[in-house]
């Protein structure tokens, strides 16, 4: 599960009372289409991707035969995210542990986001290990990501500008963008 | 879902392992090459894949579920609507998506493109809530770190010049 790359993947796949599952699909629509409950995910800053998904059942061995119905609902996640599973999984329970309750409670065995070495060994504990995994760009953060996406587009803003100024005015507006950006770079 | 001409899909598929093909489907996937040598970086869309094999679903005790039922994961992050992204995999990384997919109950193979897509079709699991933390493609996302990497050295090696070397040395690496 762990590799030198920056990103890395965690997935768990867990059982869920067919009730809370219930509560998940009527409610991640809704959350999806909320940036109140993006944005203090997105805060954490270290999740590339992150999807959490409902398995209620397998397709039919042959054809024409039904759906296989699991014996639980499941719930899975799966995130690509950087460096460290503890580091991640404090965060989530430390910085938003009402959203990790939204999302888990009704998983069988949940202890709750708090204290967080219990939740860490749930979580570890549930990790099936990932067996091959791929990045496209591995040797970025997803904060270097965001960072040089929102610097990309200062860029073009300046390029825009500087196509028709003059040395001098040049050499102040590169100074202002060097200002702006500098966080970003 | 909804989806943004920008916004990656997700795509994750589970499919349940032939009985006995476990330590297959695992050798397989060790041998598959990584990094660069990838086979998905030859599908040049794709953010992220990751592939593992469930070796049995958990009951409400955390026991296996009887019988035991393995199943295959495969989740991958991509630019563009599935089908685009499921011909393009089925082209160039057919034979090894083959090899391992070829353990799973029912897989038709990728040398067939509706049947192929049939099969992601049926075992696929809808992404249900997302964190989404950058909404541009895998091009936008390495051209973007490539002009960072040269802004910043731009920017220490510019130091200095006077307004019109800085000009010119600006318009002579960015601009043209």
């Amino acid at each position: 599960m762990e590799h030198p790359d920056r990103a890395q993947a965690v997935t768990i796949i867990s059982p869920v009372h067919r009730s809370w599952a219930l509560w998940l699909g009527l409610t991640w629509p809704l959350a999806n289409r909320l940036a109140a409950v993006n944005r203090p995910l997105l805060r954490l800053a270290f999740i590339h991707f992150a999807h959490w998904s409902l398995v209620r059942r397998m397709p039919p061995r042959a054809r024409g035969a039904d759906a296989r119905r699991l014996p639980h609902p499941y719930v899975l996640f799966q995130s690509n995210f950087n460096d460290d599973l503890n580091a991640y999984i404090d965060a989530f329970s430390l910085v938003v542990p009402g959203r990790m309750r939204a999302m888990w409670q009704g998983v069988f065995g949940f202890p709750g986001p708090r204290p967080v070495d219990r939740f860490v060994s749930f979580v570890r504990a549930r990790a099936t290990p990932t067996q091959y995994y791929y990045c496209a760009y591995p040797e970025a953060s997803s904060t270097m990501i965001s960072s040089a996406l929102a610097l990309s587009e200062e860029h073009r803003r300046f390029a825009a500008e500087a196509a028709g100024l003059g040395d001098a005015a040049f050499a102040a507006r590169y100074a202002e963008f060097l200002t702006r950006a500098q966080l970003l770079m | 879902m909804s989806r943004s001409a920008e916004q990656p899909t997700a795509l994750i598929v589970m499919a349940p392992v032939r009985g006995g093909a476990e330590q297959s489907v695992l050798a397989l996937l060790a041998a598959l090459p990584s990094g660069p040598d990838s086979p998905f970086a030859r599908v040049r869309t794709t953010h992220f894949a990751r592939v593992l094999l469930i070796p049995a679903l958990s009951d409400e005790h955390g026991e296996p579920v009887s019988p035991a039922q393995a199943y295959l994961l495969f989740t991958a992050d991509f630019d563009g609507p599935l089908e685009q992204w499921a011909a393009t995999a089925a082209r160039e990384i057919g034979a090894d998506l083959d090899r391992v997919f070829e353990h799973c109950e029912r897989y038709p193979g990728s040398r067939d493109p509706s049947a192929f897509l049939h099969f992601i079709d049926e075992h696929r699991v809808a992404a249900g809530f997302s964190i989404i933390a950058y909404r541009a493609s895998v091009a936008a996302v390495r051209e973007s770190l490539e002009l960072a990497r040269e802004l910043r050295g731009f920017a220490v090696a510019s130091q200095g010049l006077g307004a019109s070397e800085l000009a010119s040395a600006w318009r002579e690496r960015f601009a043209g």
